[in-house]
């Protein structure tokens, strides 16, 4: 009888710790002081830049839809952050004009949205990037520090923020699983590829932390079908979101 | 019995159709090593070949899968990055995936004194880039791989679009500056 007590002992806290992986609460239910905080998002591509493209989905505006509910749902959050656009619509907006609003108005967070192309079709999920470059930045200390070096001096932070977006994006949030929060966040976001570093391009003259995330594969049919439902939409944003509140609060 | 006749005609129709479509299939491909290995040849200096690491992509992963090929021995260190270009640059063996896009060239390949690569590409490139982070960031690293994992004098690679140095390739990675193998 003790022994069958112990086993089923045992299978529980196995199901208990295999579930503690997957699940933890939402960062927008604490009530750390997030007021005179901006966040800058910056839609991908836009106008004749369409980004990549498969079938008739053209990545531009899977990036616009998802920047335009995490703003929405940041706003919606009660948490007094100040949220900016880098493009409301489909225009195009140079790489360098995006870091630019961030940097004149002094943002605390850049978070450039995309969508991945890749030709394996196999390869599915997000991945979560941060600037990285294996030489020190010049001029670190110094009055005037190199333009291509400002990213540079944040890549620790950028490093945090990203694993803070992509274990959120990866997570089932507890409140979704009890259909609590809002009903329609009850669809998982897509499979992860993890963090990553290069020398991207568009987080390079960003002066603050900043990630860039690639939302899925486009090329992938299970995530180009998945990127057609409003409700998969709707989760991405709302998982980016709680990533970006989580990031602000241990930053 | 006429709508037999038809049937049996239709069939055989079908199958000469199918068998055409294998046979130039595979003409095709042969061709297009053929037309690799003549293009190779314009940068040997003799008949005798050396092996190099080529670096396309796994189909199923985006891990760097690497084809071992063979180029003209030459004494020329360039002609021996512009020939191993040649064929990452060409349409990917059967079980390899490649990241640049098809059509892209290579127009110009030389060294300066501290064996600094220069790779001028054609403008191509940047045209018929489809791909995001990951794919942009794979074609930039399958190139500077292919180069400094074969050739130990190359100190660094930069690259050129068009006879200009550029930021980037395709709008998501920075190819200004020195890059150096993965």
């Amino acid at each position: 009888m003790k022994k069958t007590l112990l086993i089923v002992l045992f299978i529980s806290s196995a199901f208990l710790c295999f579930g503690a992986q997957s699940t933890m609460p939402p960062a927008s239910e604490t009530s750390e002081n997030t007021s005179g905080i901006t966040v800058v998002i910056d839609p991908g591509h836009g106008g004749g830049e369409w980004g990549a493209s498969a079938g008739n989905i053209q990545e531009k505006n899977i990036n616009l839809k998802i920047a335009l509910l995490v703003k929405k749902k940041i706003e919606a959050s009660g948490r007094n952050v100040n949220v900016v656009l880098t493009r409301k619509d489909d225009e195009y907006v140079k790489v360098q004009d995006r870091a630019g609003m961030a940097n004149s108005r002094k943002a605390d967070f850049f978070v450039c949205i995309h969508s991945d192309n890749l030709p394996q079709e196999k390869i599915k999920g997000h991945a979560v990037y941060y600037f990285y470059s294996p030489f020190p930045a010049q001029g670190q200390g110094e009055l005037v520090v190199k333009w291509d070096d400002v990213q540079k001096k944040h890549m620790a932070r950028s490093e945090k923020a990203a694993e803070a977006i992509s274990k959120y994006l990866s997570a089932s949030l507890i409140p979704e699983l009890k259909g609590a929060a809002s009903g329609t966040n009850d669809v998982l976001p897509l499979a992860s590829r993890g963090v990553r570093k290069t020398r991207s391009y568009c987080l390079n003259g960003v002066d603050m932390p900043a990630v860039l995330i690639e939302c899925a594969n486009i090329n992938n049919k299970e995530d180009a079908t998945a990127l057609k439902d409003d409700k998969v939409i709707n989760s991405i944003a709302y998982h980016i979101k709680e990533g970006i509140l989580a990031y602000l609060r241990v930053k | 019995m006429m709508n037999k006749k038809l049937f049996l005609i239709i069939i055989a129709l079908l199958v000469a159709g199918l068998a055409l479509f294998f046979v130039f299939k595979k003409t095709a491909v042969k061709r297009d090593a053929k037309s690799v290995d003549r293009a190779l040849m314009l940068y040997s200096d003799g008949d005798s070949r050396v092996p190099v690491d080529i670096y396309f992509a796994d189909t199923e992963t985006e891990k760097f899968l690497v084809y071992k090929a063979e180029i003209f021995e030459t004494k020329r260190v360039e002609n021996g990055i512009k020939q191993s270009l040649l064929i990452l640059f060409s349409p990917p063996p059967q079980g390899y995936v490649t990241y640049i896009p098809e059509g892209s060239s290579v127009r110009e390949v030389f060294m300066d004194p501290n064996g600094i690569c220069y790779v001028d590409l054609h403008g191509s490139i940047t045209a018929n880039f489809k791909g995001g982070t990951s794919a942009e960031s794979h074609a930039v690293y399958a190139i500077v791989d292919t180069i400094m994992k074969n050739f130990p004098k190359v100190n660094g690679v930069r690259f050129l679009i068009d006879g200009k140095e550029a930021e980037t390739l395709a709008g998501h990675i920075k190819i200004d500056g020195i890059l150096r193998a993965d």
